[in-house]
């Protein structure tokens, strides 16, 4: 008896193979395009260097690519798949193809947690690795918990109710935010710095104090990536077939949380890629979580690696904020999304 | 093979749904619950798939009870299959049908093959090998319902409850699923089903359930069960109690006053 498809089993190489295959490239692109643009051959000449000589002896493209371009490629990267992991998870749990850390303003908690880290100085270490991803997780998981609830209790489980409190949430923790930007006396430049969201300036530091939140949390959705699929059916189904819904879904918010907590204390907020890219995969791999998780994360860190690349050449030398990019597709795509929305399925 | 006990269930919302609801479903048999709208027919299936925790009373898996299990464990013993609703995601029919093997995976674990062994078997039952690799979204109402029963069997319990599985079917295929569940308890399953079609539940069922205003108003062989005196208690509508030209049932005629 046959029982699993080869045309399926092929189908999933493809669809596992592609994206990585693609975000290979980006980065390639993205280590060789910028201010100074390296040649391919030059490229190999590079990369020569990078293994064999020790760094004293290294020319300055070496330097570049070494010391900016692949420590803020990697994390844009990483940035880009952890919110689009963050976005998949959020749009399963909520039964919902329009919440995303951004529109639900879970960004936005995020960002008051990290600025309030900013400016009290804060320097205790949790991990080793500094106080604002912990606080930007604390902002992030209350801001979860409150739009969750009050759209729940105002509205049931509608798109209309967890947008408006998610819209609400949003502007009132940025209006926090902004007081907390006009307060600030001489602590302000870095603040704005950050606050303006992308890449720029980013360094190996960074790439390391993120990579075990977003390791440990796209480890954990993995995981939990059955039961993610059965309550992305509905609640009553995941119930029905042993999972407990309440508990799953509490640890996979968590999760999202602290994935979008770990990219905004790096990268600011960047908005729509968890929205975006997810129904990106969807139309790939399907809505089975099994293959929607990775092909997420592939295409959320090729998306993101792209805008960055977009938005640091296209006014080259000067630098476009990424958040800006963007929003250019997230926005429009936002809008067809509702204008599609007659049906109430994802 | 395991029975499956109603023991004094109590249970409300803003006013009592139900009241002291007890009785016993034997291994291996099919039974029909039946009763008018409101009379908390739903109600009871979610507390025997512990949605709904009842204020009194509990439900016993062979003597043990759920209350004492994990929803996992539950759902090692008891499928469920709800009433038609519209789903979140659009998986294909062989993914949707894999998720009945969850209650058997650990957490890390992947799918085996006895897991796979399971899916085929119970989509080889209900007759939708041929459409596997389809969207759910794109099913017919006939085809959704085997693809949510299918589901249900591959979770290989000794337990299928159903809340009106024949709802949106058309006759042919009512009747087909109802010979499919009766099959399936004559190779052993307790099946429950709440049916409202009290016609197809005298021919199909071995034993019937009549609930109303939150109690069990009567239960028993068809025979027992359908008589105008306790249609009329249940539904409050007149009905004349005849047979059916073929099959050694009663079957109920409705009079228009």
């Amino acid at each position: 008896m046959e029982i699993a498809s080869r045309k399926s089993i092929k189908r999933e190489w493809v669809f596992s193979a592609l994206p990585l295959g693609i975000l290979v490239v980006v980065i390639l692109l993205s280590l060789a395009i910028g201010a100074v643009t390296i040649s391919p051959a030059r490229f190999s000449f590079v990369f020569h260097q990078l293994l064999t000589l020790p760094q004293a002896e290294w020319g300055y493209e070496t330097v570049i690519v070494w010391q900016l371009r692949l420590p803020r490629t990697l994390l844009a990267a990483a940035v880009g798949a952890a919110l689009a992991s963050a976005g998949a998870v959020l749009q399963g749990l909520l039964h919902n193809g329009m919440a995303d850390s951004h529109v639900l303003g879970v960004s936005s908690g995020a960002s008051l947690g990290a600025s309030v880290a900013m400016l009290l100085g804060l320097r205790f270490s949790f991990l080793g690795l500094g106080a604002i991803t912990p606080m930007a997780f604390i902002g992030s998981i209350i801001t979860l918990i409150i739009v969750v609830s009050i759209s729940r209790r105002i509205a049931g489980k509608s798109t209309l109710g967890l947008l408006l409190a998610g819209i609400a949430m949003n502007s009132f923790l940025s209006a926090i935010v902004s007081l907390l930007v006009y307060f600030s006396g001489e602590r302000i430049h870095p603040l704005i710095f950050w606050l303006m969201g992308g890449f720029s300036a980013r360094n190996w530091y960074h790439l390391f104090a993120i990579i075990p939140y977003l390791v440990g949390g796209y480890f954990l959705i993995h995981v939990y990536h059955r039961y993610l699929t059965a309550i992305s059916l509905s609640d009553a189904t995941a119930h029905n077939l042993g999972v407990n819904v309440e508990r799953v879904r509490l640890i996979l918010l968590c999760c999202s949380a602290l994935l979008t907590a770990a990219s905004v204390a790096v990268s600011g907020g960047i908005g729509f890629v968890g929205l975006m890219i997810p129904h990106i995969g969807r139309i790939f791999v399907g809505h089975n979580y099994r293959l929607l998780l990775p092909t997420s994360a592939l295409c959320g860190a090729i998306f993101l690696t792209a805008a960055d690349l977009l938005a640091r050449t296209i006014i080259r030398p000067a630098e476009l904020p990424v958040g800006i990019i963007t929003a250019m597709f997230g926005g429009p795509f936002f809008l067809f999304l509702l204008a599609k929305r007659r049906k109430e399925v994802l | 093979m395991l029975s499956l006990q109603i023991s004094n269930i109590s249970f409300s919302f803003d006013k009592p749904v139900l009241r002291g609801v007890s009785t016993v479903f034997a291994a291996g048999s099919f039974s029909g619950i039946l009763g008018p709208n409101g009379a908390g027919k739903s109600t009871l299936v979610k507390i025997m798939s512990r949605w709904y925790r009842p204020e009194k009373g509990d439900i016993f898996v062979g003597n043990k009870p759920i209350s004492s299990l994990t929803q996992k464990e539950i759902a090692r013993n008891i499928a469920v299959v709800e009433q038609e609703q519209s789903y979140g995601a659009d998986v294909s029919v062989e993914e949707m049908v894999s998720l009945g093997r969850l209650p058997h995976q650990s957490l890390l674990g992947e799918e085996s093959y006895e897991d796979r062994l399971h899916v085929r078997k119970a989509m080889e039952r209900t007759g939708i090998l041929e459409f596997t690799g389809r969207r759910i979204s794109t099913l017919s109402g006939g085809e959704k319902q085997r693809t949510r029963i299918a589901t249900a069997l591959a979770q290989n319990t000794s337990i299928l409850i159903l809340d009106e599985p024949t709802s949106h079917l058309d006759i042919k295929h009512q009747a087909e699923l109802l010979n499919l569940l009766r099959t399936l308890a004559h190779d052993g399953l307790t099946v429950v089903a709440v049916l409202h079609d009290i016609n197809l539940a005298a021919l199909f069922c071995d034993r019937l359930i009549i609930l109303a205003g939150g109690k069990i108003l009567t239960e028993g062989s068809a025979e027992e069960v359908l008589t105008s005196q306790a249609i009329a208690a249940a539904y409050g509508c007149n009905v004349e109690v005849v047979r059916h030209p073929r099959e050694e049932v009663p079957q109920i005629a409705l009079l228009r006053r």
